[in-house]
């Protein structure tokens, strides 16, 4: 298991300190609320939501970026325990990260040579010939030699992408978080950075954790997907199950906005975390809520094997599983 | 009858400080009353030039030949004060970036008041009704309540029914949306298309939506214009572009789009190659370089406009040597 994820929190304090002296206020905002999920060796996993659902919070989370109050993240059965930034060093050298805006995320004064290679000198990488070894990543990702002193600025945003792809590789990382790897590109070479992704997948074994809002591309890429909203995960399981016969009617609602069947157009937005909605998070929103959904919160139950959703009102049942 | 808008081999350059960059060439294309038209392409196509054109919103840089009409009248030969005029009163638009086109130091109400200014012969309290009647026909809630708000605390699919509701305030003849799902999330995207899809009973004229979203296109428009390297190489109505594409680029587009992939693959198909640069002037067709069925023809001589035969004025064409039996 390259990644083991158990009942994660993330809060982020708000209010300062104003806000401490008044009574029953707000103190924190929880961001993640309990989330769990596992991945295999050489898998993708999808993780769908829109925006607020928390996606990103848990792809940092995942390397120690962001505030976790409690549960567990193992990466590679590794667990950073302790306090401090320290201990997680040891789990960022097993994890790649593809952040969503590469132009952001490349230092605009530094060559792609050097910024390819960074992570050797993060980690106090010996030995390491980084002219070298940026040569070699840079081949690993389909760009000629010549990219090697290009600055940022002289980057096509396909271009940028592959050099994100070549720096996290560069750590042979058994785990490759990409934040949204394909937003912003034209379809012709969004493609083409997916089926990079893919084709490095296929030759050096890593795992994905792909953080997506385009239901489209996950369906082709992923193996299993992880839906989001508010915060938790409300359904995942096999892609072409959740794909073929979605159980939560938020799912439903995000698939129908493209393909077949009965279309669920929901109503309003996705509503405030402070304080998170009473019952189901959902039923605000959700087409077939009742009354139980307004007081009761639901629990997760498994519709299919590993295909599991958390509410109460499954859009399919445990026995109809399998048979279609 | 004259079509609301008549394009005519315009061709637009910009002068750069690395030379002219030929953003458009050759452009012809003519929208009529009551028509939804997808103007699609990827970046660098020319389509957002083409949607400036529209609304007569060309930089000081570009240098025009051809000809723009809307409703018959040139519009690059009127003068500066006439253009002005016609923005707002007979072409309105919607923009990518919901958070960016709103004043975020003016309340919604004073903006949508605002924007009436051309209306003529209402006061001050019939613009504000109207702004709160459209607001609530668009869908908002509350429509009083936001008419104090500021930007800041509308969320982004409010914001973008904001701006649909100004732009249909000024009731255009023209209404151009440039990528107006781009920024949003997909239940919010649902909701706004359904929207869109709602206006064109509003919109007593012609509606240009500009996107790279083939499913959107298929989804709204009736018919569809695909540009490629600033020249439009296929126009015709959607069900038919989709479904019988007859340009070769046409057909590498669709063929990428993975919404409209119906197996689950992880090998997607792409166009080889990359848009040539607008900078090069060049013989021939822009898509020869990337085409697999292209001729020694295509390289040197520009691809003819043949017509495809479904509306027999020549508005449906591909343009591409190959065509020619």
């Amino acid at each position: 298991m390259v990644l083991e994820i158990e009942d994660l929190v993330v809060r982020y304090r708000t209010g300062g300190w104003a806000g401490a002296l008044r009574p029953k206020s707000q103190r924190h905002v929880e961001v993640l609320a309990g989330v769990g999920l596992t991945l295999d060796a050489g898998r993708t996993l999808g993780v769908v939501g829109e925006s607020g659902s928390g996606k990103t919070t848990l792809a940092r989370a995942v390397v120690g970026l962001a505030p976790i109050a409690a549960g567990v993240v193992r990466v590679d059965g590794m667990r950073a325990s302790g306090w401090g930034d320290g201990p997680w060093r040891f789990i960022r050298r097993k994890v790649g990260f593809m952040f969503q805006d590469p132009l952001a995320s490349l230092d605009p004064r530094m060559d792609v040579a050097t910024l390819v290679t960074e992570p050797f000198v993060i980690h106090r990488t010996q030995g390491i010939d980084r002219r070298r070894e940026a040569a070699r990543l840079l081949d690993l990702v389909g760009l000629p030699a010549r990219f090697l002193e290009r600055h940022p600025y002289q980057l096509s945003g396909g271009q940028a992408r592959r050099v994100s792809v070549a720096r996290a590789l560069a750590l042979k990382p058994k785990l490759v978080i990409a934040d949204e790897p394909t937003a912003g590109l034209d379809l012709s070479i969004q493609g083409d950075v997916l089926n990079l992704m893919t084709d490095l997948q296929a030759e050096l074994g890593m795992s994905y954790l792909l953080i997506t809002h385009n239901l489209t591309v996950a369906r082709h890429v992923a193996d299993e997907i992880a839906v989001m909203y508010l915060g938790r995960i409300v359904e995942t399981g096999p892609t072409d199950a959740i794909y073929r016969a979605p159980a939560h009617p938020y799912t439903r609602a995000l698939l129908g906005a493209r393909g077949g069947g009965e279309r669920i157009v929901l109503e309003g937005e996705p509503p405030g975390l402070s304080p998170r909605p009473q019952g189901c998070e959902f039923h605000g929103r959700c087409p077939i809520a009742k009354p139980r959904c307004q007081s009761e919160a639901p629990v997760e139950r498994t519709v299919a094997p590993r295909h599991r959703v958390l509410c109460h009102f499954p859009l399919i049942q445990p026995d109809m599983a399998g048979t279609a | 009858m004259t079509p609301l808008l008549d394009i005519a081999d315009l061709s637009i350059t910009y002068a750069t400080a690395s030379g002219p960059v030929r953003a458009l060439k050759d452009v012809s294309l003519r929208i009529e009353k009551g028509e939804v038209l997808g103007l699609v392409g990827e970046s660098g196509s020319g389509k957002s030039t083409l949607a400036s054109a529209m609304m007569a919103l060309l930089p000081a840089n570009a240098t025009i030949s051809g000809r723009l009409a809307f409703n018959g009248a040139d519009l690059f030969a009127l003068d500066p004060e006439a253009r002005r005029r016609l923005r707002g009163n007979g072409v309105a638009a919607i923009f990518q970036d919901p958070f960016t086109a709103l004043n975020p130091a003016t309340r919604i109400g004073a903006q949508l008041v605002e924007f009436q200014h051309h209306k003529t012969g209402i006061g001050h309290a019939e613009r504000t009704r109207r702004a709160v009647a459209m607001l609530a026909r668009v869908g908002i809630s509350d429509p009083e309540r936001r008419m104090r708000q500021y930007p800041f605390e509308l969320s982004g699919g409010i914001r973008q029914r904001v701006l649909i509701a100004a732009a249909l305030l000024t009731e255009p003849q023209l209404l151009v949306a440039d990528e107006p799902t781009t920024a949003l999330d997909a239940t919010t995207e649902m909701q706004i298309i359904a929207l869109l899809r709602a206006s064109r009973a509003l919109v007593d004229g012609a509606i240009v939506l500009v996107t790279h979203d083939m499913g959107l296109v298929a989804d709204l428009c009736d018919r569809v214009a695909v540009m490629y390297a600033g020249e439009l190489v296929e126009a015709g109505p959607t069900a038919e572009v989709v479904a019988h594409p007859r340009h070769p680029y046409t057909r590498a587009l669709l063929a990428c789009d993975p919404a409209l992939i119906t197996v689950q693959t992880r090998h997607f198909p792409t166009i080889p190659g990359q848009v040539p640069d607008p900078g090069i002037p060049r013989d021939g067709c822009a898509f020869a370089a990337r085409c697999t069925e292209a001729s020694g023809l295509c390289h040197t001589t520009p691809p003819p406009m043949v017509s495809i035969g479904i509306g027999d004025d020549g508005g449906d064409f591909a343009r591409c040597h190959r065509l020619v039996a």
